[in-house]
């Protein structure tokens, strides 16, 4: 994991969200570069998914500002959609479209907004459910695969809009314990090949693996920001130590023998 | 229940397999318990008997043929009423030498429907445009005339049951687009276009159909210059057609919030806007929940029809009665309403069969 | 929903209580040269004898042909009408809108409708009243016979209340058993479940003969209701009220006066008797009078006939109800049918 010295990708600078009268983000600022990965974590309710949905304006917010190479985001600028169409997003239910096939769910963006003919957008489909492990399923519809299987039809969706950045909000928190790994695979493999990412996630094996930075939140506010090792080995906050060994713990007690 | 699907092919022949399986589902669905037993030989002896009792009134003594109702036999059914008037019962008052033009128009309608609908059968995407923008024109043309040499047929000599069928459709295929913009409006973010969305299906779902077509029929002529005269059946159409449009769009709206949020997300999240995201992800979904509550509708629609002899229109139902007045055809009303009724059953049942097929489609295509 | 219904209902009757005026700018007879049709409402082709449609789709009836009599007077050609199908509820409204110029739709004449609706009755075409239907085979000779029978009626109709009246009035028990429509009062009569059957006695002639043997049947001669139809105009066009009011006549008249179908051509030629002559337009310029032509009232009686054909071929022997003419007979006949002088 190398560390590319370049101007931010993406700018979070005093982002302040409100849902009514609760103040679900405070004075959020982030910056992160080109090829960088940061896991987000905390307990829930600490806003974290707020703040990745903010990033492609799924979320409205009040005060500050999202930039993505210094354009605008928010829910009603002018660059909003072809902002999303550089961000992929995988969702913790899947949200993979049932009434198509897996390869037109992953064609159909190309397609229609890439204006990407039919076939080479197939090509470049089977190009990347090869890379998921899923080539063989192309024809089947959503319901017929498994969950981890559907995870990682989704992220190859969002992998075929050529994303410079990709957004994961919690990934594995709907899965039973057999399909994380091969899910947490393919993000391994995607964050090994360079691709930027914000990843939303109670698994710590993997943050530790592959996170640059660890951002820790509570209460709407980033509390820790900190590099694996100093995170894991304790060098942090109170809270977030708190945090880690309730985790573990937990991370312990379902899945002995986990690294 | 294994022995059903075990029966041994091989046991001397296809026959003695049908035969041997009649017997032992019979045994298994009709005769398994002694209450069963007194239930089917009840109701097996009630039907006997309602065929005996039905069967020389309506078949073996029937006059099938005749010019009036002295030649029929005064106490078994005279079909000879229906037909012999079966030309007016179906094609109204459309002239005789013209009614090829109703046919045609009914046979395009039937091959654009069974390529749209047939699973095995391409080029979907034409014939519903062909169905949506080609073909209320053309058939409009072709069953009016006066353009290209085809004598022109008034509105009025429309009627029977080519009328009735006309009024469905065009009631079911003309709401459609209009619903579903209704039901999008609705769910708007733009207050002006959702309370227009409210207003317009409030009110028009809030009255019945008569009335509608009761204030076409009163209230128009004072709207307008004394002496306008309006086509019935245009105001039959456009009173239909609020009526069910407003129907429909609560329909569709209920698909609406039976889609997850998340698809809307997933799309955003791509980068579809508004209309991308209904057109591909959202309406296609909607429309696969909303048939069984389409059919409904259409079903409703299609009785409903007869209303609009409230207009001086001529639909199935009113034209038999008509018919059953004639001083020649006098006291026939049971043979003309029995067989309204078959009409009215057969195409409602077969548009609930249709759907039911559909639904087994698409939960099969989904499940496999 | 309810509401809203109502409201909407006033704002129809507000409107039409300021338009009436409008609707129809007195000058009918200006409308119809203009349109090149006469506008004659009928029934939806329920009413046997009056308004139905044949096999072709063609009208028939006695109403119909007094419309295509009315068509010839104004416009020269009986096949210049359009028959407007109107339900019984939207019949009024529909003439006083404009939509139709004549209601020729069994409506009878009665005090409340001639006062109240901004409608006249141009005349009485037929002379309709509330009669009984037996078996034959009951031997009943009249009404007074009937002494604590069940009398098969429509719910809810004058008929139902003119049969209470009857039996109070002449200290007679019946019992009513009601049905909802013509036809299930006629099942109910042939099923035995009734011994008589009440109704208007032209609605009478048309069950008997759909009754599975009509001559098993009889009417009784007894009328005890005032049920005059005739054709319904509006009432603020006093010049096509008269040309529907004398054509009524003309065809009256000419059965007082022997014309027939048949005769009336040579008889507008050859007749000597004045008021013939008159009639027909041989003399004077009684046409213009009405602002029709000379010959209006032979082309009435050509595409009508006189009143006994005319009759005769709907309701009497010539057509399947034989109802006889009864008090719709000449005046010198013992009927109430009278034709004010052309003089």
């Amino acid at each position: 994991m190398v560390l590319a010295a370049q101007r931010p990708i993406l700018e979070i600078a005093g982002l302040n969200k409100w849902f009514g009268a609760m103040h679900a983000l405070r004075d959020i600022d982030l910056s992160i570069t080109a090829g960088e990965k940061i896991v987000v974590c905390g307990p829930s309710g600490s806003g974290k998914s707020t703040i990745v949905r903010c990033v492609n304006a799924l979320e409205r917010y009040q005060t500050g500002e999202v930039r993505l190479e210094g354009r605008l985001v928010n829910a009603d600028c002018d660059s909003l959609l072809s902002v999303r169409r550089e961000v992929g997003m995988v969702f913790q239910s899947f949200n993979l479209f049932p009434h198509l096939s897996v390869i037109d769910n992953v064609t159909l963006g190309p397609r229609k907004l890439l204006k990407i003919g039919r076939e080479e957008a197939e090509h470049r489909a089977m190009e990347l459910l090869a890379r998921v492990r899923l080539a063989d399923q192309a024809r089947k519809v959503p319901s017929q695969l498994s969950g981890g299987q559907q995870q990682r039809v989704a992220i190859a969706r969002a992998l075929a809009m050529r994303p410079k950045l990709m957004l994961f909000d919690e990934p594995t928190s709907a899965l039973d314990p057999e399909m994380v790994k091969e899910v947490l695979d393919v993000m391994m493999s995607l964050a090994h090949e360079g691709m930027t990412m914000i990843c939303v996630t109670h698994e710590m094996g993997f943050a530790r693996a592959v996170a640059d930075r660890i951002v820790f939140m509570a209460d709407g506010a980033i509390q820790e920001t900190a590099l694996p090792e100093a995170f894991f080995c304790g060098d942090c906050c109170a809270r977030a130590r708190q945090f880690i060994s309730h985790v573990m713990k937990e991370r312990l007690a379902s899945q002995p023998g986990e690294p | 229940m294994s022995t059903i699907a075990n029966s041994n092919p091989t046991d001397g022949g296809p026959s003695r397999y049908h035969a041997r399986s009649l017997v032992i589902w019979a045994r298994t669905n009709l005769f398994a318990r002694p209450i069963d037993v007194i239930l089917t030989s009840g109701i097996a002896l009630a039907a006997v008997a309602l065929i005996w009792a039905v069967l020389p009134w309506a078949i073996l003594d029937a006059t099938w043929q005749g010019s009036s109702r002295a030649d029929c036999r005064p106490d078994a059914a005279c079909w000879a009423f229906i037909i012999n008037r079966s030309g007016q019962f179906i094609y109204g008052f459309y002239p005789a030498t013209e009614r090829w033009r109703v046919d045609l128009v009914f046979l395009a309608f039937a091959a654009a429907l069974l390529v749209l609908l047939n699973r095995r059968l391409a080029g979907k995407q034409v014939a519903a445009a062909f169905l949506i923008l080609v073909f209320p024109f053309l058939s409009f043309v072709l069953l009016h005339g006066g353009i290209g040499g085809l004598p022109r047929v008034t509105t009025e000599k429309w009627g029977g049951l080519s009328l009735t069928i006309l009024l469905g459709v065009a009631g079911i295929v003309v709401s459609f687009p209009i619903a579903i913009v209704l039901a999008l409006g609705r769910q708007s973010e733009m207050p002006v276009l959702r309370w227009a969305s409210v207003g317009y299906i409030e009110i028009c779902r809030g009255l019945p159909l008569i009335a509608v077509l009761f204030m076409a029929r009163i209230l128009l002529p004072y709207a307008f210059p004394p002496g306008t005269e309006f086509d019935p059946l245009a105001l039959a159409v456009v009173g239909i057609i609020l009526f069910e449009s407003a129907y429909l769009a609560e329909v569709f709206r209920g698909g609406l919030q039976a889609i997850p949020k998340g698809q809307a997300e997933a799309a955003s999240a791509i980068g579809f806007g508004y209309w991308r995201t209904a057109i591909y992800i959202t309406l296609p979904q909607m429309l696969r929940m909303v048939v069984p509550g389409i059919v409904n509708n259409a079903i409703a629609l299609l009785k409903n029809t007869t209303l609009v002899v409230i207009l001086g229109l001529f639909e199935v139902l009113n034209i038999v009665a008509a018919g059953a007045a004639d001083p020649d055809w006098l006291g026939l009303h049971a043979e003309g309403y029995i067989f309204v009724g078959l009409v009215f059953w057969t195409l409602c049942f077969g548009m609930s069969r249709y759907s039911q097929r559909l639904e087994r489609d698409m939960r099969s295509a989904e499940r496999a | 929903m309810k509401k809203l219904t109502i409201v909407l209902a006033a704002l129809a009757f507000a409107g039409a209580a300021t338009n009436t005026a409008g609707a129809a700018d007195g000058d009918t007879v200006k409308a119809i040269k203009a349109r090149g049709e006469l506008l004659c409402g009928v029934s939806t082709g329920v009413s046997t004898g009056m308004s139905t449609l044949d096999n072709q789709g063609n009208w028939k009836g006695m109403e119909v042909e007094f419309c295509r009599g009315l068509a010839a007077a104004v416009l020269g050609d009986p096949s210049k009408v359009k028959f407007v199908p109107l339900e019984f509820r939207v019949a009024f409204t529909t003439l006083q809108s404009g939509a139709a110029d004549i209601l020729a739709r069994t409506a009878t004449w009665s005090y409340s409708r001639d006062t109240s609706l901004n409608l006249d009755w141009a005349g009485v075409y037929m002379y309709d009243g509330q009669g009984f239907m037996v078996a034959k085979k009951l031997g009943a000779k009249s009404g007074k016979e009937l002494n604590g029978a069940s009398i098969c009626v429509s719910a809810g109709t004058t008929s139902e209340l003119n049969l209470a009246d009857y039996f109070r009035a002449n200290n007679l028990k019946f019992t009513a058993i009601t049905g909802s429509t013509r036809e299930q009062n006629q099942q109910n009569l042939e099923a035995g479940r009734c011994d008589a059957y009440s109704n208007e006695r032209g609605g009478l002639a048309a069950s008997r003969t759909a009754m599975k043997n009509p001559d098993d049947w009889v009417i009784l001669p007894d009328v005890f209701s005032k049920e005059p139809l005739g054709p319904t105009v509006r009432q603020d066009d006093a010049r096509f009220r008269d040309i529907v009011a004398w054509t009524l006549n003309i065809i009256v008249a000419a059965e007082e006066f022997g014309i027939t179908r048949a005769n009336v051509s040579e008889l507008t030629k050859t007749s000597t008797n004045p008021e013939v002559q008159r009639m027909l337009g041989k003399s004077g310029e009684f046409g213009k009078m009405l602002g029709l032509e000379q010959d209006w009232a032979a082309k009435v009686i050509a595409t009508t006939g006189n009143y006994a054909e005319l009759y005769d071929r709907n309701l009497g022997n010539g057509s399947p109800i034989k109802l006889e003419r009864g008090l719709n007979s000449l005046w010198s006949n013992g009927g109430l049918l009278y034709s004010p002088p052309f003089r």
